[in-house]
């Protein structure tokens, strides 16, 4: 799976983020912008000098361009080397079409945004209820 | 004993091979509705995904329709989960039902 990178000139020796989702596609690949749900992952390429410290960065995500970040709570990174493969669980967003750009932050600075990232939000259904008998005659 | 399992038994209702098993199903609208796909589950086992599932009604509490295949007579249950490309539903609760194949004229013959 191709990574989308980003380098920042101030920390371009310590960090860059690639974005990719984990649906089970190849997004590089898609036509068009994956589906996301609640359910689903955001996963990307972490450069750091070891798994403790990129796990130690404070991930922030910019959506449709927001000029404020959020942080993303609950990144996971694993890897036995550079880079090493960081994910999230998705944030609840308002459905329909969404890009979102992601940062990392050590002691010495945020990073440069990544490339946008475009997806499309949705829910999965409702729970089907009242099953029952329909008589043919 | 014996007679409470009996009595158990005779409680589900019956349905043979002409029935169709009927839900209802929330959507915000036909789009999202259209969108959905239906997995089954009979007696705890997934089965597949239901054919031919045809659905009617207004928004946002739609009545869904499906024929069900190849049972064998008794008692079971039947569950439905809901999927779109988002993700699925939880499981519904469990529906429980005595299937009876209906016999044709022919078999007689």
């Amino acid at each position: 799976m191709k990574s989308l990178l980003l380098m920042n000139s101030s920390l371009r020796s310590l960090l860059f983020v690639g974005c990719a989702l984990i649906i089970g596609i190849n997004v590089a690949e898609a036509q068009s912008a994956p589906n996301v749900g609640p359910n689903d992952n955001f996963a990307w390429n972490q450069d750091g000098p070891t798994l403790a410290a990129v796990q130690a960065y404070v991930y922030k995500y910019y959506l449709d361009g927001a000029t404020t970040g959020s942080v993303f709570t609950g990144v996971t990174c694993t890897g036995t080397a550079t880079p090493y493969s960081c994910q999230v669980k998705s944030p609840t967003f308002a459905m329909g079409p969404h890009g979102i750009t992601l940062t990392a932050a050590s002691a010495s600075g945020e990073s440069a945004q990544s490339m946008p990232f475009s997806f499309v939000y949705g829910n999965p259904p409702n729970i089907p209820n009242n099953i029952r008998i329909v008589k043919v005659p | 004993m014996w007679f409470l399992l009996a009595a158990l038994m005779q409680q589900a209702p019956v349905i043979d091979s002409n029935d169709l098993f009927g839900w209802n199903q929330y959507a915000v609208n036909h789009i999202e509705l259209d969108s959905l796909s239906f997995e089954y589950f009979i007696d705890g086992y997934l089965v597949g995904t239901l054919q031919n599932v045809k659905c009617d009604g207004t928004a946002p509490n739609y009545t869904c329709e499906a024929r069900i295949l190849n049972l064998s007579n008794g008692v079971h249950t039947l569950e439905l989960i809901a999927f779109n490309e988002y993700g699925e539903s939880g499981k519904s609760v469990p529906f429980r039902f005595r299937y009876s194949k209906q016999i044709t004229t022919d078999s007689y013959k």
